[in-house]
């Protein structure tokens, strides 16, 4: 038996050679991915981390915002679902008919997240790399900047979230007026860091994106934050410090197109309302004109009336703010009636009120007469509440509007009434984080 | 741009798309049966595989297998105890073996890979939504087999009945990751799979005679399947509408969600905690009484996800008739799958308010059910899982055999066919041997607005010149 076995030596000899020599050829086991760098080659090189910085920018200004504007929208009710998808109808119905595992709660939540891993990455790898001083002062603020505005983005719309990414251990949970402190310590950090050591010409060129004023942007936040977290002072010297005739925008094109043209004329899925979804809008806002144009369309399928989107968004390539300068003026308007202030408020809240086009770096002018209601500080913040609804539309900031100058709660029957408070923490979260906490009940 | 070479990484780009997968495998193997006195066979195997698609220290495997079988019917003692008269033939065998998966996985998947973008002419990298695993092993799969072949009745009745037993370590999910992880996915390791049962295979040649057959067989096979050594409760998988799982204990590709609030008897009860009982449209009625105040009628959610269905089957079984009679053969086969459940998202869909177009919200609007029926049990995933057993007519043929009809043709052969004729089951939806994720394996027997198999018939003739 053993014999028969050996007597065919020949073949077997012959397939242990070929074996080998195999082997020895140039048949590599370890192929580097053509397609797209692997995490390793990223962040060691500084082509990967400028790359990535510029990833970072481009994934939040189009993927990011598109959650953060028109599924923020929906429940703020600026624009009305214009489609049948089950998720968006039941995004559009709010309350308890907006499940855990609805697939937009879902997006507004990891998409913000994203851009948090992004900017932690680039906070870590780029001290280590040969990056010239001014061009790893301008990575190291644009990941501050972006890590705070989707910390900002994740406390406006949840009672709670996590401070930083975690790879490997579930995350824990903070309140989201921790979410608005770290914040506003990234942005402090940034403001420091950019002043102290000024960003490089080849980090302003080829970097930073196109329309990004970094300065204005980072004091800006920082008074929306302020405010949002409720530091009044602090909110009125920050708003104070943004010079009102700078501009600061994300520039798009035909492959990173306009998130809220994307959603609104691309796709159709979502459409703005009449009169900004609000009933106290004045019929006579020149605002109206420059954000909406005219149409007698109602949406699908709660027959809401819509109108078609003009403003900073009627193109793929329209460049959107990233705030306009009139929020600044309304911050300061508040702030000060939250101080008891409520002479000045009023002045400032008229220069929004009576701006006009013209005289409006971005060319948002409401052109209105001067406030001459009531004198009290409620009526003064229904009437900041309305100039915010119409000034600031389609920021990502109205459903923070409602829960803090509206109703306390808000009113189910009611169609301009916001459909929900906070929204409730992803299936997908708390399936994979024990450290998920209970979700609202609205 | 470092290191990507496909076209769509450029920073100006019309649309262009490019996609390469590279990779290598090795394979080496080593076999040699031994056989003794035509009765005894011994067979023994190695390989070794290697995959570029693991890392280092995880891509060479080792394999190897062996077999014996034993004809019993070739022994002495056999014959001569008078067994072959009514055993002719009798093998026995066994086997086991260790296999593995070195292509489960694409060539770059252990990777966290940067798809590279462009943002206003400037390259950018934005890293995957699938966290890499560098250190994922392939799945290896030992699996033991024992089996006899005989026949009976002078060999007009052969059977072949296999038990097996595998058992897969170090099995490879896709499994969904916290969003706050920066990710949504990732490979990973986690825990044994085990697959026992037996097949069987019953021949019978039930009319021989010349110019005259008939041939009939009938297939049974049991599968049990079952998950063990994951470290979490549930282990869900991505792309499953967040709804199946792996867990504990529990066969692969369990339905895991939102279910009905139940009595402490366990019946389902409504929202103001009436029993509800199911009639036979799948629909839930009140079991006393009738709807009349709001909430009677209406299912409640427990508010907790639970186990809610589970697509695998009891058994599957075919049964096939060959009978050929002079120039006419006919064939005919049923198959039969019972036991498994599914998931009738088409139906939950258009249940739906918004869409409405299916029987049960016009039931709604007429009264039939109460107001809120549809709405609440959208959100109760339970309700819409049933039981998707079903014996179909799979396909009935028949066709002639013609001898040199014409000079110039050596035979000509007509057949008609026609397959998938007849299903009889209870499921609502058209067809319930649909699945929304193809031939994936995780995710089994979801409906979601699936064409149903067609019924198609088909003629054709084959001429041999």
């Amino acid at each position: 038996m053993l014999a028969r076995l050996f007597s065919c030596r020949f073949p077997l000899a012959a397939a242990v050679v070929a074996g080998l020599l195999l082997l020895q050829s140039g048949c590599d086991l370890n192929i580097t991915n053509p397609n797209a760098p692997s995490e390793e080659q990223v962040l060691t090189t500084t082509e990967g981390v400028e790359a990535l910085a510029v990833g970072m920018q481009e994934y939040y200004a189009t993927t990011t915002l598109e959650s953060v504007l028109l599924v923020s929208g929906t429940t703020s009710r600026e624009v009305a679902v214009n489609n049948t998808l089950a998720n968006l109808v039941n995004l559009e119905d709010g309350g308890t008919d907006l499940p855990p595992s609805n697939a937009d709660v879902l997006r507004i939540w990891s998409r913000n997240y994203r851009v948090v891993e992004m900017a932690e990455e680039v906070r870590a790898a780029t001290p280590d790399l040969p990056f010239e001083a001014g061009t790893e002062s301008g990575l190291l603020t644009l990941a501050d900047l972006f890590q705070a505005m989707a910390l900002g983005n994740i406390a406006q719309h949840f009672e709670q979230g996590a401070l930083t990414t975690n790879r490997t251990e579930p995350v824990p949970f903070v309140s989201r007026n921790e979410l608005f402190t770290e914040a506003l310590r990234l942005l402090d950090r940034a403001g420091t860091r950019l002043n102290d050591t000024p960003p490089s010409d080849p980090f302003i060129n080829n970097i930073r994106g196109s329309g990004l004023d970094l300065r204005n942007t980072i004091n800006a936040y920082r008074a929306r934050y302020h405010l949002f977290a409720g530091n009044w002072s602090e909110a009125e010297t920050a708003a104070a410090a943004v010079d009102l005739e700078a501009t600061s925008t994300f520039g798009y094109d035909d492959e990173s197109p306009n998130p809220v043209w994307n959603g609104i004329v691309r796709a159709d899925d979502f459409a703005p309302r009449d009169a900004f979804g609000s009933a106290a809008t004045n019929p006579d806002d020149a605002r109206l004109d420059f954000f909406l144009a005219p149409t007698d369309l109602a949406s699908t399928p709660n027959e809401l009336p819509i109108e078609d989107i003009a403003g900073f968004f009627n193109t793929a390539n329209a460049r959107m703010p990233l705030y306009v300068p009139g929020e600044m003026t309304l911050i300061r308007a508040e702030a000060l009636v939250r101080q008891g202030e409520l002479g000045e408020a009023e002045s400032a809240f008229n220069e929004v009120r009576t701006k006009t086009a013209a005289e409006d770096p971005l060319g948002l002018g409401a052109n209105l007469d001067p406030y001459d209601g009531p004198q009290t500080a409620d009526a003064l913040l229904d009437a900041i509440h309305q100039e915010r609804r119409a000034e600031l539309f389609l920021q990502g900031v109205a459903l923070e509007d409602m829960r803090r100058l509206g109703p306390e709660q808000p009113d189910p029957d009611d169609p301009f009434a916001r459909s929900r408070n906070f929204y409730p923490y992803p299936q997908q979260e708390r399936q994979n984080n024990p450290n998920t906490p209970e979700n609202p009940d609205i | 741009m470092p290191v990507s070479e496909v076209v769509q990484s450029g920073t100006v780009t019309e649309g262009a798309n490019e996609f390469r997968l590279p990779f290598t495998i090795y394979g080496l193997f080593a076999q040699e049966t031994l056989g003794w006195n035509d009765r005894l066979f011994l067979t023994g195997a190695i390989r070794l595989d290697a995959s570029s698609s693991f890392g280092e220290g995880e891509r060479w495997q080792f394999y190897p297998k062996t077999s014996l079988s034993y004809v019993v019917s070739e022994l002495d003692a056999w014959q001569r105890a008078g067994l072959d008269r009514w055993m002719p033939r009798l093998k026995l065998r066994g086997s086991v073996g260790v296999s593995g998966g070195l292509t489960s996985i694409g060539p770059f998947d252990r990777f966290t890979n940067y798809t590279p973008e462009s943002y206003e002419g400037r390259p950018a990298l934005q890293p995957s939504s699938q966290l890499g695993a560098l250190d994922a092993r392939p799945e290896r799969q030992r699996e033991i087999e024992l089996g006899a072949d005989f026949g009976l009745f002078n060999d007009r009745l052969a059977v072949e009945a296999t038990y097996y037993t595998q058992r897969t370590t170090d099995l490879l999910l896709n499994r969904s990751l916290a969003p706050t992880s920066g990710f949504l996915s990732r490979l990973q390791n986690v825990g044994t799979l085990t697959n026992q049962g037996f097949e069987l295979l019953m021949r019978g040649l039930i009319l021989d005679r010349p110019g005259q057959q008939w041939t009939s067989t009938l297939t049974f096979s049991r599968n049990r399947n079952e998950v063990n050594g994951l470290e979490e409760d549930v282990l869900i998988f991505p792309d499953s509408f967040g709804l199946v799982g792996a867990i504990n204990g529990e066969p692969l590709g369990i339905y895991y969600g939102s279910s009905f609030a139940r009595n402490d008897n366990g019946e389902v009860i409504d929202q103001n905690g009436n029993v509800l009982v199911e009639d036979d449209n799948d629909l839930w009625r009140m079991r006393d009484g009738s709807p009349t105040e709001p909430g009677d009628g209406v299912p409640a959610a427990s508010g907790e996800d639970r186990i809610i269905g589970d697509p695998n089957p009891d058994f599957v079984a075919s049964w096939t008739n060959n009978v050929r009679i002079n120039a006419f053969e006919f064939r005919m086969q049923w198959d039969a799958v019972v036991g498994q459940d599914v998931f009738n998202f088409t139906r939950r869909l258009a249940a739906l308010s918004a869409f409405g177009t299916l029987d049960d919200y016009e039931r709604e609007l007429e009264g039939d059910l109460p107001s809120g029926y549809t709405g609440s049990a959208f959100g109760i995933f339970e309700h819409w899982v049933e039981d998707g057993s079903f014996l179909k007519l799979r396909e009935i043929s028949l066709a002639y055999t013609l001898d040199a009809p014409v000079p110039q043709v050596d035979r000509m052969r007509l057949s008609l066919s026609g397959r998938n004729l007849l299903s009889i089951d209870g499921y609502s939806g058209y067809d319930p041997e649909v699945n929304v994720a193809g031939q994936r394996t995780g995710v089994r027997n979801f409906d979601f607005v699936e064409v149903p198999i067609p019924r198609s018939f088909t003629v054709s003739a084959t001429i041999t010149l």
